[in-house]
This record gives structure tokens, C-alpha cells and sequence, in this order.
């Protein structure tokens, strides 16, 4: 994958950004049928996506180059279906699967590891999937 | 009695010509040297940029302890972007000094300020390679015009070799306001009601969650008014690229009234702009 230009990372930032908060609705909105531990594993990964969200700003401040590039059209792709499955889950489990492959993109994105970029991004795009 | 009357004519039209000459030459371009002014004082606000590096500190309030390392990670790369954005600021107020200083025929001065522009230059602070030239050629003119003594003659040379650099660093200084200190104060928005809507939701004592609601209003308003900021900060730095951007289209007939005026109305428009800035 080419490197993220300022657009494609701020685009980036604000979709894990809508992840984290689809999460914590999803803790909130569910909140007393849930487990502690399951809360707990939840706030991690919202967590963990907000850095990231942030981590992206990060590079948007550190970039000011305006090429749009293609191929994040299918990483912004991977984390819209990660959101439209955790708004319409009822299951916390495959709540979970999601919101963990999407902190491993997150990851992969940010450390700019294209192999771990596609990996993950399949990997949250079939957890999407199969979840609906 | 004729001729007397003919010399006193050529008298009076030689007298209104050269008044209409030396008006020329003085022109005083008043709205060019209120919008430098403005300029200046709007680049000298840097708030914005304190607040944004120290973004990832903040967020420890509301995260758990195990996110903390990873916080601290993103305070050190923006503390390590911190002067880069701070160096805008100063090439856009050193400039928008001299652009003043010309348009009211004095000197720009070289300071200790235009010094850091070249050294910083010379380390290579600047991650973006366009934006670093761009630094480097308004910068290298700023350099020239005080070592050069340029005065009101230059102008408009001044103005037509540093419209084009100039651009590109306010257009990257408004990039960064608009994208990423929006982006970074919708982050702490989130957490703020993550960290928030957690505890009460735990709580059970009816006043500690009075308590709680009202340290999360006040918290929300102050990141109201920094969203405020932010966005009329986007203003002021539009204003100043497009205000440039005309300086530089008209820049061989500054002393006309209508360009005058034209110029007067970017200068306003920045004020207001400013002026909502600063009263937040």
C-alpha cells in the first residue's frame, strides 16, 4: 500500500473514530445484561481505537501532501462494515470478534505493515460478515 | 492683463500636479499595512497548537492506566512536531511584519526570529519537502529585504516572488487546523463522554452523580469553546491566504481606491474573525 497522504489518514482517524463510539453505544445500550469482564474487554478495544484515531491525526499534522491514493477506499470499506455490524449486533462475542480484528487493523495501519494492512483488513471484513 | 492671468493658470495647474504626484508617491496604503497588522497579531496566536500537543497528556485523564504508554508515545511525537508548527507562525508574522513595514515605506527588520526560520531550516524540521522549499524561498526573501534595505519600492516585488510559497504554508497551516485540530478535539470529545457516561453509569449516590454531571458540563463547555476556536482560526488563516492571493493579483496598483477598498474588506473580514477568536 502506498503511504497515507493527510486526506486518507484523516478519513482513517475518523472512521476508527465512529468504531469506538459504535462500541461504547453498543456497552452502554447493553450495559446491564453484560458481564463486567465483557464491559471491560469492550472499553479496552474502544480504547485502543480512539489512540489509534489519534495516532492517525498524528500523522495528518505530520503530512500536508493532497494525492488522493487508492486502496483506502477498502480500509475506510473494512471499518464502515465493522460499524454497521456492531449497530445491528445483538451478540457480544461476535461484538468482540469485530471490535478485535478492527484494533489489529488499527495497529497495522498506523505501524504501516502493508502485508498486516491487508491481512487485518480481511480479517475485519470477514468478522463483519459473518456476524450478519 | 491676459498674460498675467495664463501664468497664474500654469501656476495653479503645475501646483495641483505636483501635490497629485507626490499623493501618488505617498500613498499611504493604509488598508495593505491594517491587513499586515492584522495578520501579524492573528499568526502570533499559537494556542491552538499547545492545545494539540498536549492532547495525548490530557487524554490520561479519562483513559485507563494500561493506555497510558501508548499516550505518552503520541506526547512525544507531538512534541516533536511542536516547532514545526510554531515556525509557521513565525514565518507568517515576520512576513506579514515586512509586508508592513514596506507598505508604510520603512524597513524590515531582521531579528532573532528570522535567524530561527534559517536554522531550523538547516536542521530539516520540516517533514513535507514542498512545504520545507515553500519555508525556504519566502523566508530567503525576508532575509534579502532586510539585509537589502528594501523599502515601498519593493513591494511589489515582495509580494509577487512570495505569493506562491506563501500559499502553500498558510494553505498547510489551515490544512492542519482544519483537519487535524478538528479531528483531535472530536477525539477528546469522545473520550471525555466515554470516561463520562462510564462512571455514571457505575455510580449509585444520587450527589456524587450530581457532582459527576456538572464537572461533565463544564468539561463539555470548554471544549465547546475550544471547537469554536478551532473553527474561526480556520477563518482568520483562509482570510489571510486569500487577502495575499489579492494582494498579489493587484499588487501593481495598491494606491487605487477600489483596490484599497478591496484590500480593506479582507482586513475586516480577518479582524472579525480574529476578533472571535480572541474573545473566547
Amino acid at each position: 500500500m502506498p503511504p497515507l497522504t493527510s486526506d486518507d489518514a484523516f478519513a482513517l482517524s475518523k472512521s476508527f473514530r465512529d468504531l469506538s463510539v459504535a462500541l461504547g453505544d453498543f456497552r452502554f445500550a447493553h450495559w446491564n445484561t453484560l458481564s463486567e469482564s465483557d464491559r471491560s474487554t469492550l472499553e479496552d478495544e474502544e480504547w485502543s481505537l480512539l489512540n489509534s484515531a489519534s495516532d492517525m491525526i498524528t500523522k495528518v499534522v505530520g503530512l500536508t501532501l493532497d494525492e488522493s491514493q487508492a486502496g483506502v477506499a477498502r480500509l475506510k470499506g473494512a471499518t464502515a462494515s465493522a460499524q454497521k455490524a456492531v449497530k445491528t449486533l445483538n451478540d457480544v462475542r461476535k461484538v468482540i470478534t469485530v471490535a478485535t480484528a478492527s484494533v489489529g487493523l488499527a495497529a497495522a495501519i498506523v505501524s504501516k505493515d502493508p502485508g498486516a494492512i491487508a491481512k487485518n483488513a480481511k480479517a475485519v471484513f470477514d468478522a463483519a460478515t459473518a456476524s450478519a | 492683463m491676459r498674460r498675467h492671468r495664463t501664468g497664474q493658470l500654469l501656476r495653479l495647474i503645475t501646483a495641483a500636479c505636483l501635490i497629485l504626484l507626490a499623493s501618488a508617491c505617498t500613498a499611504n496604503l493604509t488598508s495593505v499595512r491594517d491587513f499586515a497588522n492584522t495578520s501579524f497579531d492573528a499568526a502570533q496566536y499559537s494556542q491552538l497548537v499547545v492545545v494539540y500537543v498536549e492532547t495525548p497528556t490530557r487524554l490520561k485523564r479519562y483513559e485507563p492506566s494500561s493506555q497510558w504508554p501508548e499516550l505518552d508515545r503520541q506526547a512525544s511525537q507531538r512534541q516533536a512536531q511542536r516547532q514545526q508548527l510554531l515556525l509557521r507562525h513565525t514565518l507568517v508574522k515576520e512576513y506579514m511584519s515586512a509586508l508592513g513595514q514596506l507598505a508604510a515605506d520603512g524597513l524590515p527588520i531582521y531579528d532573532n526570529e528570522l535567524d530561527e526560520l534559517g536554522k531550523a531550516l538547516e536542521d530539516a524540521k520540516f517533514a513535507d519537502e514542498g512545504e520545507a522549499t515553500a519555508f525556504a524561498a519566502v523566508s530567503k526573501l525576508l532575509v534579502t529585504a532586510a539585509t537589502d534595505r528594501w523599502r515601498r519600492d519593493k513591494l511589489e516585488s515582495l509580494i509577487e516572488q512570495s505569493n506562491a510559497p506563501f500559499q502553500v504554508v498558510v494553505g498547510a497551516m489551515a490544512k492542519t487546523v482544519e483537519q487535524g485540530f478538528t479531528g483531535d478535539a472530536a477525539i477528546e470529545r469522545i473520550a471525555l463522554d466515554k470516561y463520562y457516561t462510564t462512571l455514571q453509569q457505575e455510580g449509585k449516590d444520587p450527589a456524587g452523580l450530581a457532582a459527576l454531571a456538572e464537572w461533565r458540563a463544564f468539561r463539555t463547555n470548554e471544549l465547546v469553546t475550544h471547537d469554536q476556536a478551532i473553527r474561526n482560526y480556520v477563518v482568520v488563516l483562509k482570510t489571510i491566504g486569500q487577502g495575499h492571493q489579492k494582494l498579489y493579483e493587484t499588487r501593481d496598483q495598491l494606491s487605487k481606491a477600489e483596490v484599497e477598498a478591496d484590500i480593506q474588506r479582507y482586513a475586516n473580514r480577518l479582524k472579525e474573525a480574529f476578533n472571535a477568536v480572541k474573545g473566547l
